[in-house]
């Protein structure tokens, strides 16, 4: 039996500024969900957006190449399907009972060339924002190691919110109903890892290979820490930023990781001293084309676990 | 007065004389012939070697005083000035003057030995006097190189005092080119540090090299050398001439071992140019060192770094092999690389020049040859992998973690040890400035100028000539 689609107000929104991983995210979410061996997937709503994430995915499982920067990309149609237990009422006096439903989230992915999002208020920037408001979560995508280089999120961030509050046009001082993933990415980076790591943050997994992991509770911290870095933007401020416009109750941290950690094959666990899984391109930095690649297999932290949060939260909510 | 007869006597008597003179005295030998009194003079030069002259005969009527001979007349001629001894030698006792000249003499100098011998006694004497024994140590100029580098002339012992003609001393020197006027060969007699005497300056054109040779002693002042392959003369240079060009230091004392490590990854092109780089150096270096020269090769690329790049591994092409043997070895590594595809795929951050480097360290350590010099000369563009991650450059660690900063510090530990290199960058990472710490070519150099590079490495003598064969201290 087909899935029940949820109304469009419980989709999720990928959101974050550009090159920040999103269509990473996305395909690494495909491969995350098949490592789970989650009852949830993604899959696409037309031939063109199935085609599209099968493309996505291959390129990072078996390439092992990030996908490159997809201009259009947000005319592709994905949804999250799954199954959750849900309250369906009984006859009367005999209150409610939990079922198993499968449900199809639908799952948009907001991406836009950084000229088109954040000061310069174009049509795009209109399409996003209005994309934003009919959605009713949003995953929030803040790279560190591309704040350290570009220092450009706060920018990228505060023109979009200020336009979503005014279109939502609540009362003076009312936030934005949304509720909010924020993934802080490149957790396999050696420089998030490393400040990690100083701030007392990490645990590992008891399961194999052991990765690190930041505790959800710590990520907030994490997060403001890694903000602070980058001594030459306004990156610091994002946090309170997003906890300005949203409520706070309903935003939640992730550290996660689109590709993991590497993980030397003959030694088969998560190696302190060998664990980098993305081989840059010094070139990057210069503005050429981009031969970054992926050194082993992908293995996704905290790719899943936003999503089942936000799936949890906006199907629980009665639709707005 | 009779005298004793035949040569066994005379010659017996001789080598007596000659063996007690002392240097500065006079050996006078009056020999009565037919023709008249001939004067024989012995003596020894500064080096101790005896030579004899002796003057055209007095005839007898110059001695006649009323037809009788003048027993004065004849002891004022045949005295030697310097009171040295004396020997009188009758060569024609039928002769009456002689034979009556020979009595009077021989009753004023009865303590002077006096034989009758028919024979040549200039022959008699030149032969004493080769088999006289010598009176003091000959030695061969030679230089020695100090640690530091320094040169100093020193003597080889040859021959102590005793030594007589027939002895051999065998000795092993190296010798370096020695320009137009060749290596000089020449022995010197030592009776104390401040007396040196030449007994011989010769000199012989050799081509660089070690050579065995053996010292044979033909007689007082006369050293020959065997071993040589080509003949010696005479040295027309003096002595001051000669010692003023002795360089004052010498960056090559002792055999080299030429190791270049060649890396193998990128455009075919590149790689192609490394392999003639290589070869011009090896072969340019072989014909300035010949035998002393010994060379490896090790091809190398980056470690496999997941599926997506291969490993281009390290491989031993040559190790401690002669020249021609090394560029044979190149020729097959150039037909390989032209096998492959135009760009070799593989990490393009680094190559596993650590391991290289660790290779170099454990083959040298097999070796055990405290004698060669090792000279490390990388031709390269990639850089070493680190041994653990680099948040800097972010190139993944070497997957033997090998610390390439340890291996180098283990490398130093071989005396004279050199390093090379020649890349297409400048020294601009710390391994390279290691590596480069001798001697830099760039390969962006349309001419490789393989004198200055291999002179640096000590590789090539510089310019300046090494006029004596030079000896290991060790040796000497």
């Amino acid at each position: 039996m087909a899935p029940t689609p949820e109304p469009a107000e419980h989709s999720i929104t990928m959101w974050g500024p550009p090159a920040t991983g999103k269509t990473t995210f996305l395909a690494a979410l495909s491969i995350a969900l098949i490592r789970h061996g989650s009852v949830w997937c993604v899959n696409g709503a037309d031939d063109a957006s199935t085609e599209k994430l099968i493309s996505l995915t291959t390129s990072l499982a078996t390439d092992r190449c990030f996908p490159p920067a997809t201009v259009g990309i947000a005319h592709y149609r994905w949804s999250l399907d799954g199954k959750l237990m849900r309250k369906v009422p009984r006859r009367r006096w005999f209150g409610s009972r939990l079922v198993e439903q499968d449900v199809r989230i639908p799952l948009n992915l907001v991406d836009s060339q950084g000229k088109l999002v954040g000061r310069q208020r174009g049509g795009a920037q209109a399409d996003l924002v209005k994309n934003l408001n009919n959605s009713s979560a949003i995953i929030f995508l803040y790279d560190p190691i591309r704040e350290f280089d570009r220092g450009d999120a706060f920018d990228h961030t505060f023109g979009v919110l200020k336009q979503m509050s005014r279109q939502l046009e609540g009362s003076p001082g009312q936030k934005l109903p949304h509720y909010v993933a924020v993934c802080v990415t490149k957790f396999d980076e050696i420089r998030i890892l490393s400040t990690a790591e100083k701030l007392d943050l990490i645990s590992y997994d008891p399961d194999l290979p052991g990765f690190p992991r930041v505790a959800d509770d710590d990520a907030r911290e994490l997060f403001g820490e890694l903000s602070r870095i980058p001594h030459d933007s306004d990156a610091d401020m994002v946090l309170n930023l997003l906890e300005q416009n949203f409520h706070r109750d309903r935003i939640k941290y992730f550290i996660t990781s689109a590709i993991g950690f590497y993980v030397d094959p003959r030694i088969g666990v998560f190696d302190p001293d060998n664990y980098q899984n993305h081989l840059p391109d010094p070139d990057d930095r210069k503005g050429g084309q981009s031969q970054s690649r992926i050194r082993g297999p992908i293995r996704p932290v905290n790719v899943v676990e936003p999503l089942l949060w936000l799936a949890e939260r906006v199907t629980s909510e009665p639709g707005r | 007065m009779g005298g004793d007869l035949g040569d066994e006597a005379l010659a017996s008597g001789l080598a007596d004389e000659v063996r007690d003179l002392a240097k500065g005295r006079t050996l006078r030998i009056a020999q009565f012939t037919a023709d008249g009194l001939v004067l024989w003079d012995v003596r020894r030069d500064d080096a101790g070697t005896p030579h004899a002259y002796s003057w055209p005969a007095l005839p007898w009527s110059d001695f006649l005083d009323l037809d009788v001979l003048s027993g004065p007349e004849l002891n004022r001629a045949a005295r030697p000035g310097d009171g040295g001894r004396m020997v009188l030698v009758c060569s024609s006792p039928d002769h009456s003057y002689a034979h009556r000249a020979y009595e009077l003499l021989g009753r004023d100098h009865g303590r002077a030995p006096a034989f009758r011998y028919l024979g040549s006694l200039g022959d008699l004497l030149h032969r004493v006097m080769a088999a006289s024994p010598l009176t003091q140590w000959y030695e061969l100029v030679v230089l020695r190189r100090t640690p530091s580098g320094r040169v100093i002339l020193t003597g080889a012992q040859l021959f102590p005092p005793g030594a007589r003609r027939g002895e051999r001393q065998p000795f092993t020197i190296r010798c370096e080119p020695g320009g137009e006027n060749g290596t000089v060969f020449a022995v010197m007699a030592t009776e104390s540090v401040e007396e040196v005497h030449p007994v011989s300056v010769k000199s012989a054109s050799l081509n660089p090299g070690v050579y065995d040779v053996t010292a044979v002693l033909c007689r007082p002042g006369l050293v020959r050398f065997d071993g040589l392959p080509t003949r010696m003369r005479e040295e027309r240079r003096s002595w001051a001439e000669i010692v003023a060009t002795v360089p004052t230091s010498l960056s090559l004392s002792r055999s080299a071992h030429l190791i270049c490590a060649i890396e193998v990854s990128g455009p075919r092109d590149l790689v192609y140019e490394r392999i003639e780089r290589a070869k011009k150096l090896i072969r340019d270096v072989n014909i300035g060192s010949r035998d002393r020269l010994t060379v490896s090769l090790i091809s190398y690329g980056p470690h496999a770094v997941g599926r997506m790049f291969p490993e281009e591994p390290i491989r031993v092409l040559a190790w401690a092999q002669g020249s021609m043997t090394a560029v044979a070895a190149l020729n097959k590594l150039k037909d390989r690389v032209r096998a492959r595809a135009p760009v070799e795929p593989g990490y393009v951050r680094a190559a596993q020049l650590e391991c290289v480097l660790a290779t170099i360290s454990e083959k040298l350590a097999e070796l055990g040859d405290q004698e060669t010099r090792p000279v490390i000369v990388t031709i390269a563009s990639r850089s070493a992998f680190p041994h653990q991650m680099d948040p800097v450059s972010e190139i993944v660690p070497c997957p033997d973690r090998v610390d390439w900063r340890r291996v180098l510090k283990d490398l130093l530990e071989h005396p004279g040890i050199a390093f090379g290199l020649i890349s297409d960058h400048g020294p601009d990472e710390e391994i390279w400035i290691h590596l480069s710490n001798d001697a830099l070519a760039s390969m962006n150099d349309v001419v490789f100028n393989v004198q200055h590079f291999a002179e640096r490495l000590g590789l090539l003598s510089e310019a300046e000539d090494v006029p004596f064969p030079l000896i290991e201290s060790e040796r000497s």
